[in-house]
């Protein structure tokens, strides 16, 4: 439900910014040299007098050449940018991403490979004129390397638009903030030094950092000097406050105690670098930084990560063996607890089948039709997911609450049936379950696609090497591996279908059936109980909640239906009940799910002035309830990255409700030009007056102007 | 299972591969030391005309070690304003030793046999006295270069008395030449007036070194 607002809105901006930008034309220029492009790129299209915004310089390199990060390592030079003087514009210093290690021989250097983006400040004097452009442009000088090193250097020039009010750029704005995490960060915390045997140990204790080491492959101190032998071996340790790093020293470190400046960054399994800037200063190193030893991935340190492999293709015999596999899985998947309670369903058919070998063979054939187009449903979602860089495995339909809720719900009405609680007359709602138990050929089909949807997530931990090699592998060999997968699933239920001689062992059908299959019903409601089990991890009490009230529900209806259930209107209120029963519990299951990212404090003049004082950062949300626009806004705000990155700068969040009348609000509101809500003020932590941000938010937005507030960009 | 195997051996690769980079780097970092006062590394590689030179050749003479590498743009700039030529030519005519060191392994950019070596010496005009073919790395190992340039001043007494960068200015444009501070020439003269130069260890920069 979050995520729908939150592409709303952000669709929503893109729009309204789309048509806000028809005719509008784009500053950016590139060009190349021998082993590299350059382009620059601006946040905006149009800018304001007196504006101050970022653009970047994005250097795309050729494969297997690198250039470099401010401090080089042993050899090499940064990129460097000569800025044509342009009148009324002043151009900030590169800001220099997260580097990597980058091995060459024995000696060791820190820079970029396949691309890397410079975001640098621009500032357009207050005096310059709308409706003018100004020229921006310079020359770009990099030495680019791969085992030799060539010096390259490319013009460029363009000019950006003076306007009253600013325009943005869509595809710079897209490039410099999705940049911006890789830019290292202030600390916030502390950072000593001392000096051991070989060199120094570096402890920084800081709670952004602290909280990145969880998900951390690999932690390197970068310095700014040459203090340190760079190809040495880092050791890090962890501990709950923050890291410590022991450090070799190069023959440039003096004697006795000294500062050391750099960046630690911290890069996880995806290959996303975050950093944080470090001025240590001699002391003993704060508690809780040195714990545990922690390994970083890439044994040495030294080598970059390397590019992901394709997985070559599969050859016949490993295909056939995996297939192989595929359908023994399938065949197993029958005795796992999540599909047993299902196939009492379908031995409840065959038990009315058996002796009529036609309709046997039928039913069969719509059991297996069932199983497979399900198993082939899982696997091209799974490939569609994969396409789309989730990383989903295999039982990923039960990790959305609302449809674990209407499994649950499902699975508690056919228990009712099978107990006889209700009986199918062709009245009630169309549901799986109801279906599942027809004991017609399409009922035999939807037990096959319910055995399969409960089954699939049985399958992830006892066949995850075949289908951990298959999910790589093209789509069509994914596709055939759930295929065989849903065909060992199906294969003995077809085969005693198919079996007239199955059917003498059976006994004649008679008033023993009943009580079969009212045995049957328990299976079913312990089934219930594992799907409430896994919405509790997921939703907590409050989910689990929903649908027991869901399965009350259901039973009224179910009640109500059998005894007013014969007029019109009797039939509407049954099918009223019921179908609220089921789509109560799942919507509520989503609202339970999505909780805030960030919470708000309540907005004061006052409070504003003590967190001021405090030199934080605030970012103010004006909004109401009634305010559609703030309802939309809010998907951005409470984004997972703006919440990461309002931690990260211990950035203030209050928010003002203007839902009902507040003279204190409406004065504030008239203070900034505001007519009413929404509006959104960022505070910087240097104090003095907030900048104002658009009036329809995405996520980059914010953290943009938090970033720039807290004067980390 | 045939794609266990292969795992398997993948994993085995890259934990060797691991194993081998990290003894590299324990090599590395217990080889970098010749800062200024040390005892210089000694040394015997063969110039040239494939005769052994080794720094106990050179008792009671000054020496200056230039790694090198004609093709790295860096050496180039300051072979093209000619002032690396001017400052051999100056050190050997006041005596000095000037040893130019090739690095490069085989196969590698400025990797050079005597006669090429010989070549590039007369083409450019250089001045050293000898230039000192060192294919397998182990001088510039033991020296810690890691740049072309790297310069390097040793003493009479076979002390190190600079190490670092050649001027004051890091970049690869002639034009800065004439506005950088040359460190070896000024590291000479207070050598020769008696007195420890000042800075006597200075970040080198240029390309790596091709180990």
């Amino acid at each position: 439900m979050r995520a729908l607002l939150s592409l709303a809105s952000r669709c929503l901006a893109a729009m309204v910014a789309a048509s806000a930008l028809a005719g509008a034309a784009t500053a950016q220029v590139s060009a190349k040299s021998d082993h590299a492009e350059g382009t620059l790129v601006f946040e905006r299209s149009a800018a304001t007098p007196g504006d101050i915004f970022l653009g970047a310089l994005k250097l795309d390199l050729a494969e297997g050449w690198h250039v470099y990060w401010k401090n080089p390592g042993d050899s090499g030079l940064p990129p460097t940018a000569t800025w044509t003087p342009s009148p009324g514009v002043t151009f900030g210093d590169f800001r220099f991403p997260a580097p990597h290690a980058i091995p060459l021989a024995t000696l060791m250097n820190y820079g970029y490979e396949h691309q890397v983006v410079l975001p640098f400040q621009i500032q357009i004097a207050a005096e310059a004129e709308p409706g003018t452009d100004v020229p921006i442009g310079g020359k770009i000088e990099y030495l680019i390397c791969s085992d030799i090193c060539i010096p390259e250097d490319i013009d460029l020039a363009t000019t950006l638009r003076i306007a009253a009010a600013p325009e943005t750029d869509n595809a710079g704005s897209t490039l410099i903030v999705g940049t911006l995490p890789r830019i290292p960060v202030a600390l916030t915390g502390k950072a000593t030094v001392e000096r051991t045997a070989t060199g120094f140990r570096l402890a920084v204790a800081d709670p952004g950092l602290a909280s990145a080491i969880g998900a951390a492959k690999n932690i390197r101190f970068f310095p700014e000097g040459p203090e340190l032998s760079n190809p040495a071996r880092q050791i890090v340790k962890t501990g709950p406050e923050g890291v410590s790093i022991d450090l070799t020293a190069s023959d440039f470190a003096k004697a006795g105690d000294q500062n050391l400046n750099g960046i630690v960054v911290l890069t996880d399994a995806d290959g996303a670098a975050h950093g944080w800037e470090i001025a240590a200063t001699p002391g003993p190193a704060p508690a809780g930084v040195a714990d545990t030893e922690f390994i970083n991935a890439d044994t040495s340190g030294l080598a970059p990560p390397p590019p992901v492999a394709e997985t070559p293709p599969m050859g016949f015999a490993d295909l056939m063996l995996t297939l192989g596999f595929a359908f023994v899985g399938g065949l197993v998947l029958n005795l796992m607890p999540c599909v047993l309670p299902v196939l009492t369903i379908k031995a409840a058919g065959l038990v009315h089948t058996a002796h009529d070998p036609k309709v046997s063979r039928a039913h069969g054939i719509a059991y297996l039709s069932g199983v497979v187009l399900c198993f082939a449903a899982i696997g091209a979602i799974l490939i569609a997911l994969r396409a789309a860089g989730d990383q989903a495995g295999l039982g990923f339909q039960l990790q959305y609450p609302p449809v674990t809720a209407l499994f649950a719900l499902i699975m508690f009405a056919v228990g009712l049936n099978l107990l006889g609680v209700f009986e199918i007359g062709g009245s009630l709602m169309g549901v799986g379950g109801r279906l599942a138990d027809k004991g017609g050929t399409s009922g035999a089909f939807f037990t096959g696609l319910l055995a399969a949807f409960v089954g699939a997530p049985c399958v992830g931990p006892f066949m995850a090497p075949a289908v951990g090699v298959a999910i790589s592998q093209p789509p069509i060999v994914v596709m055939a591996v759930f295929i065989v997968i849903g065909i060992g699933l199906a294969a003995p239920f077809v085969l005693l279908s198919f079996t007239p001689a199955f059917a003498k062992i059976l006994p004649k059908p008679g008033k023993w059936m009943m009580t079969f299959r009212q045995a049957l019903a328990f299976p079913m409601f312990l089934t219930v109980l594992w799907l409430l089990w896994v919405l509790s991890g997921q939703t907590g009490a409050d989910g689990v909640i929903a649908v027991l009230a869901g399965a009350i529900a259901l039973a009224f209806g179910i009640w109500l239906a059998e005894r007013i259930g014969r007029n019109m209107l009797g039939k509407l209120v049954a099918g009223v009940v019921i179908l609220a029963a089921f789509v109560v519990p799942a919507t509520a299951t989503t609202w339970s799910k999505a909780e805030a990212q960030v919470t708000a404090n309540a907005w004061s003049p006052e409070k504003v002035a003590e967190l001021q004082a405090e030199g934080r950062v605030i970012f103010v949300d004006f909004t109401a309830r009634w305010c559609v626009t703030c309802q939309f806004n809010k998907g951005a705000i409470h984004d997972a990255s703006v919440a990461k990155t309002f931690s990260d700068l211990d950035v203030a969040f209050l928010e003002a409700d203007w839902t009902n009348k507040d003279k204190v609000i409406a004065e504030e509101l008239a203070k900034h030009g505001a007519a009413g809500v929404p509006l959104y003020l960022v505070y910087p932590a240097k104090g003095g007056e907030p900048k104002k941000l658009d009036q329809l938010l995405t996520p980059g937005m914010i953290e943009t102007a938090v970033r720039q507030a807290a004067g980390s960009l | 299972m045939a794609f266990f195997s292969r795992d398997r051996v993948q994993l085995v690769l890259g934990a060797a591969t691991a194993a081998a980079i990290t003894a590299g780097a324990l090599m590395v970092s217990t080889a970098n030391a010749t800062p200024p006062g040390n005892a210089a590394p000694a040394f015997t590689e063969v110039n040239t005309a494939g005769k052994p030179i080794s720094l106990a050749d050179f008792k009671g003479k000054t020496i200056i070690l230039e790694w090198t590498n004609d093709g790295c743009p860096f050496v180039q700039k300051h072979y093209n304003s000619k002032n690396m030529q001017k400052a051999q030519g100056a050190a050997t005519a006041d005596g000095v030793v000037w040893l130019s060191v090739i690095s490069s392994k085989p196969g590698s950019q400025g990797h050079a046999d005597g006669a090429r070596a010989d070549k590039l010496t007369a083409d450019r005009g250089a001045m050293p006295t000898h230039v000192l073919l060192d294919p397998d790395g182990s001088m510039g190992r033991a020296f810690g270069a890691k740049t072309t340039p790297h310069m390097y001043l040793i003493t009479a007494d076979g002390k190190v008395a600079y190490n670092g960068a050649i001027d004051s200015i890091k970049s690869n444009k002639v034009e800065d030449v004439p506005n950088a501070a040359n460190y070896v020439t000024a590291a000479l003269a207070s050598l020769k007036a008696g007195k420890a130069p000042d800075p006597a260890l200075t970040v080198p920069y240029g390309c790596d070194v091709k180990y």
